[in-house]
């Protein structure tokens, strides 16, 4: 077999295998292993596809597949190192999900497994067949697959109207979005002759010396498409809706993966189609850097003040991809002007997408586990858990500190590049220093947010939802899937060169790669080696922090007092322990008070059609209306004409005759000449 | 020969079931239908150029009756044919006694005979080889269009019908007007022969027939009759809707760009224009419509009009826009058929069609509320459904016009379509989706002929339009 047969074979996999959910007559967990089975199949061919092509060469398929239209595409896939960076990550990520929805859906009736298995299995092809695609055609077709399938997710448990409806705004505000990618692909391929990527990006580069205007209007058109996936400000709204709504395992591939997908149309978009290091880049540059700010602030501020805490961690994903939307802006800004800074943005860019696939679906898996076993998402209602939950508790508590940023785990190396490329663009682009310190302020904020999450989810007296849980370990396929994205975590923290050079691998694909720096970059230099030390060192650090909590240990241990658990006093009250405990709700109170302005609701689209349009629409009132009634009042006039009296009747004709002469003399043979 | 008996065959059909009373009238009429989708099937010309073709019969000079399977018929007649069949079979337990919103199987026979009738006239349209045939066949679709619209025979019936009447019948007098001018100048009647037509008086005849076919296929300001036509039977409305009446007008303007050149120019623009227009027309009326079907109709006015803009975008010499406006055609004939028949269901069992009323669906007619939630998506363009890929043609065609007005095009078609999704999931989602309603609790899957309807329905949704490509490829010239 060779390795070109591997894309069809995959997605051959993946759909089968979501029929064969669909159709096979099983009880339920039997289903969920078929379902799991299939995902799981192809994660382990994916690895493979992903492995040959970062080892060797890209792979480029043709299907001579084309419909019979008068459309010029060619059902066209290729793998390069970018493709196969995206194909590794969405091996691995949704392998965990599968086995954590085999555990989380026991129970579920058999129906609602299929639902879940079948649209799943699609969402997966249309992500493996979206980060392939060579094709417009091909990529626009899985890219609405895929949104659909999330669709049906988000609506999984679709008796909940709220649920129905963050499923309807989200899916239309990623079509409304995507039609921006229909325009774009539609000009350039009239432009370019087909709709194959690279005669696009010639008709694109073609068009920036022709037509600027337009050019940009089209990178604008098709950039909105993939922000509003990405769900960058201003394209956000959606997102803690969707997120919120869906089943726990859906989330966490939407924030984990999904999400992702328009962070790649955005690199493919701008580093691979875009001319690099113009002038028009460094605009773009900074509009990307600016929206991922925001993005970045908001996000952040706003998982702070939820009380829910799927809300919570889905807030903080439009945070998260904040992070990485600044950095995709500094690597395209700082192109040719500082090109190994530009290098070191896009190695944070990349390294953030699968960081955050790796803990943010290792915390939404979490929250699952948590409602799974208490039924609730409100951690107001939740509290030591700890003594039940152990492992969760342990994994969580990983989670958030990977995603604040704390070494030695893998959140840190990411912002360390993001950081750096900042700060020192800032000697280029004094603005990206700015945004330097405040991605490093919110990296605070969001540490804060997550503290908040573990310490009243597990630390502290049960809650009333914590009461109804039942000790004990988790069911093992959620386990092996928190384990596996935990290990993930950790092990991208200890070794982060492999993943810095696969991204600068997949740059030296880009066009442009010159700009970027790759020809003279190592991953040791882009590691902070430039620096004249040898860079960041993950093990060193590690030891180092080993050493010191060690010390720490030894200084507790001399000086602790010995410890006392009692009741606390309460001046002779009784009072019960909700009551006494100092709440989630009741952190960060001044800070969330202060930014008020940034935690209202999220506008919502609605739709209010004026009533004057129906009256417009209906020409019965207007037009069809009044001539009737014309002609209603033209015949009863002829009727009244009718009165039975010969004279009246003789009038009448010699009027016609006279018509008839009149008309027959005026335009004798006329009508032939005319 | 055989085009014969397919003309004949559905009249045939007709005329028995008028004279047979309950299940023999059924099974009549279903296996007229069934006779007649594999004679469509048979004589369809696939890829091949020499269309089958019964000689003229010429009673006067300049007067030719004869028949022929061109591309663009055989497209209609397999629509019409196939779109029939699981129309009648569908009627067959819809009009019943069980029928909540219509509880009563009298006036069956005549309602068998009207439809079956109206094949034989949609298969006299596809097969005319020249105009003046095929205005005989266009003057008994709105006959039979009539006897369907005001089958219930209750005041609203008799004057919805009237009106579709009345209004059609005022287009059609345009028809008269251009064929009497194309006789006059050519003494024929041939779709060739519009083209040796002088000037302004192609002028004429170009604005004459388009306004025909505007009244047919309920283009602004012409379009009312179509929601007032809501009170026919509902398997009666989808066919109205998806396959036949609004399809000839469809027809005739596709007709003139592939038989004769009369479109071209500044015609095409005008085409255009109008159908733009009737589009934001259609999408107006969806706010409004709290009957299902009523919002049916309006999505169907704005679809026709995009088939005409696709067609508008031929004659201005894409061929990709031709290709799209018949796509679109022929996906949007099972599509809509589909979503009026899961209409049909939920009021069959339900008794109710109002969208207020309705909610949570799928709790109470899963398969039902999936063939709606398909039609829904399918309609919208996303794909892997027909819509997504005549869309595509069409948007692509307008930018490849390119100009300020191709843009203006492009973009218009864009929101339309983006609003017109925002709308149908909308819908799907407050009918589908939710807590069941009262109303929704009583309904039910329907009867498995029904059932078995709407399956067939949602695989020919999602597999058609890959079946109709080669054809409409060759008849918009592309090697078959």
């Amino acid at each position: 077999m060779t390795v070109t047969m591997l894309p069809g074979l995959i997605v051959g996999i993946l759909l089968v295998g979501a029929l064969l959910v669909a159709v096979l007559p099983l009880r339920n967990r039997s289903l969920s292993w078929v379902g799991a089975g299939a995902g799981l199949l192809s994660s382990l061919l994916l690895l493979w596809l992903g492995g040959q092509v970062l080892t060797g060469d890209p792979i480029s398929v043709r299907w001579n597949l084309a419909l019979p239209l008068d459309l010029p595409f060619s059902f066209a896939l290729e793998v390069d190192s970018l493709s196969a960076i995206f194909l590794i990550l969405l091996a691995i990520v949704p392998a965990a999900e599968l086995l954590f929805a085999v555990g989380y859906l026991d129970g579920q009736p058999a129906e609602a497994i299929r639902r879940f298995f079948s649209a799943f299995l699609v969402l997966l092809a249309g992500m493996d067949m979206v980060v392939m695609a060579a094709d417009w055609v091909v990529f626009l077709f899985a890219w609405e697959i895929m949104s659909l399938a999330s669709y049906l997710l988000v609506m999984w448990e679709w008796r909940q109207e709220q649920n129905a409806r963050a499923a309807w705004i989200y899916l239309l505000t990623t079509h409304i979005a995507g039609s921006g990618i229909l325009l774009g692909a539609c000009w350039l391929s009239v432009l370019g002759g087909s709709f194959g990527f690279a005669d696009t990006t010639q008709a694109l580069t073609a068009a920036f010396a022709t037509t600027p205007v337009l050019a940009h209007l089209m990178v604008f058109s098709l950039g909105v498409g993939f922000a509003a996936k990405a769900a960058s400000f201003p394209l956000h709204f959606w997102l803690p809706e969707a997120h919120g709504a869906a089943p726990a395992p859906v989330s966490a591939i939407l924030s984990g993966l999904m999400v992702k997908m328009g962070v790649y149309g955005l690199i493919r978009l701008f580093i691979f189609m875009m001319p690099a290091g113009s002038d028009a880049g460094v605009v773009w540059g900074l509009l990307l850097a600016t929206l991922g700010t925001v993005s970045m602030v908001l996000g952040n501020i706003r998982s702070l003040g939820e009380q829910h805490a799927k809300r919570l961690v889905a807030q903080s994903s439009i945070g998260q991809v904040g992070y990485i939307v600044l950095s995709l802006g500094m690597a395209v800004a700082l192109a040719d002007r500082a090109p190994l800074l530009s290098a070191v943005a896009f190695a944070g860019c990349l390294y953030h997408v699968i960081n955050h696939a790796f803990f943010k679906s290792m915390l939404f898996l979490t929250v699952g586990s948590i409602q799974h076993r208490t039924g609730t998402y409100d951690i107001r209602l939740l509290g030591g858990l700890i003594r039940k939950m152990p492992a969760v508790a342990g994994l969580t508590l990983l989670g958030a500190l990977a995603i604040a940023g704390t070494p030695p785990l893998n959140g840190f190396v990411s912002k360390w590049l993001i950081y750096r490329a900042a700060v020192f663009g800032g000697l280029h682009l004094p603005l990206l220093a700015v945004y330097g310190v405040i991605a490093i302020f919110i990296s605070t904020v969001s540490l804060a947010a997550y503290l908040k999450y573990f310490g009243a989810t597990f630390l502290g007296v049960e809650g009333e939802g914590s009461r109804k849980a039942e000790a004990g370990p988790e069911p093992r396929p959620m386990l092996a899937a928190l384990g596996l994205l935990g290990t993930g975590c950790i092990l991208l923290g200890l070794w982060p060169q492999p993943v810095v050079a696969g991204a600068l691998s997949a740059l030296k694909g880009a066009p442009g790669a010159a700009a970027y720096g790759t020809m003279q970059a190592t991953a040791t230099e882009v590691m902070g080696g430039l620096l004249g030390s040898a860079g960041y060192m993950p093990v060193a650090v590690l030891l180092a922090l080993v050493v010191c909590a060690g010390l720490t240990w030894v200084v507790w241990q001399m000086g602790a007092p010995s410890t006392r658990f009692t009741t606390p006093w309460l001046g002779g009250e009784v009072l019960p322990d909700e009551e006494i405990r100092y709440g989630s709700a009741h952190l960060y109170r001044p800070f969330l008070a202060r930014y008020a302005a940034l935690l209202a609701p999220l506008w919502q689209p609605r739709f209010r059609v004026p009533h004057w349009v129906e009256a417009v629409v209906d020409a019965d009132r207007w037009l069809l209306g009044p001539v009737y009634r014309g002609y209603d009042g033209l015949t009863r006039l002829l009727v009244r004409q009718h009165r039975g009296r010969v004279k009246g009747y003789v009038v009448w004709q010699l009027l016609a005759v006279v018509l008839v002469i009149v008309l027959l003399v005026g335009t004798e043979g006329g009508l032939l000449r005319w | 020969m055989l085009l014969l008996l397919l003309l004949l065959l559905p009249l045939a059909g007709g005329l028995a079931t008028a004279m047979l009373r309950g299940r023999l009238a059924d099974l009549a009429a279903t296996g007229a239908m069934v006779a007649a989708v594999l004679l469509a099937l048979a004589v369809v010309p696939w890829g091949g150029q020499p269309a089958a073709a019964v000689g003229p019969w010429s009673p006067l000079p300049g007067f030719a009756f004869g028949l022929r399977l061109d591309g663009l018929g055989a497209l209609l007649a397999l629509v019409v044919t196939v779109v029939g069949l699981t129309i009648t079979a569908y009627s067959t337990r819809y009009y019943d006694v069980d029928n909540r919103e219509h509880p009563t199987a009298a006036g069956k026979s005549r309602y068998y005979f009207f439809l079956l009738t109206f094949v034989t006239a949609m298969l006299g349209i596809a097969m005319s080889p020249n105009f003046f045939q095929l205005f005989l066949f266009w003057e008994l679709t709105t006959i039979c269009s009539w006897g369907l619209i005001s089958q219930y025979g209750t005041r609203e019936a008799l004057k919805s019908g009237l009106k579709a009447l009345a209004v059609t019948q005022f287009a059609s007098l345009f028809f008269i007007g251009g064929l009497l001018l194309l006789y006059v100048q050519t003494g024929s009647f041939d779709f060739g022969a519009a083209d040796r037509l002088s000037g302004a008086a192609r002028a004429a005849f170009v604005v004459m027939l388009l306004v025909a076919a505007w009244g047919k296929a309920a283009q602004a300001p012409m379009h009312t009759w179509l929601p007032s036509a809501m009170v026919a039977p509902t398997p009666a409305s989808a066919f109205l809707h998806a396959a036949a009446m609004v399809k000839a007008g469809i027809f005739l303007a596709a007709r003139c760009l592939v038989s004769t050149g009369v479109l071209g120019g500044w015609p095409a623009l005008l085409v255009t224009v109008a159908a733009l227009i009737t589009m934001y027309v259609g999408l107006g009326g969806y706010f409004f419509a709290d009957d299902l079907k009523r919002l049916l109709a309006y999505s169907t006015i704005a679809n026709l009009a995009l088939m005409l803009v696709g067609i508008g975008l031929g004659a201005m010499g894409v061929a990709a826009g031709l290709e799209g406006g018949l796509l679109h055609l022929w996906s949007h004939a099972f599509t809509k058929t589909l979503l009026f028949l899961c209409v049909g269901a939920i009021s069959w069992s339900a008794g109710v069609r109002s969208i207020s009323r309705l909610t949570g669906l799928w709790q109470t007619m899963p398969l039902t509320a999936a063939g709606f939630l398909v039609g829904a998506l399918a309609i919208s363009g996303l794909p892997p459904f027909g819509v997504f890929w005549s869309k595509l043609l069409i948007l692509r065609a307008a930018l490849a016009v390119g100009g300020a007005w191709g843009w203006t095009t492009g973009l218009l078609i864009l929101v339309e379509s983006a609003l017109s999704l925002a709308w149908f999931l909308h819908v799907a989602r407050l009918v589908l989706f939710g807590s069941t309603s009262e109303a929704a609790s009583r309904g039910a899957d329907p009867a498995p002929v029904m059932q078995a309807v709407l399956g067939t329905l949602m695989l020919l949704t999602t597999v058609a339009p890959y079946v109709g490509m080669p054809l409409i490829h060759w008849i918009t010239g592309g090697v078959g």
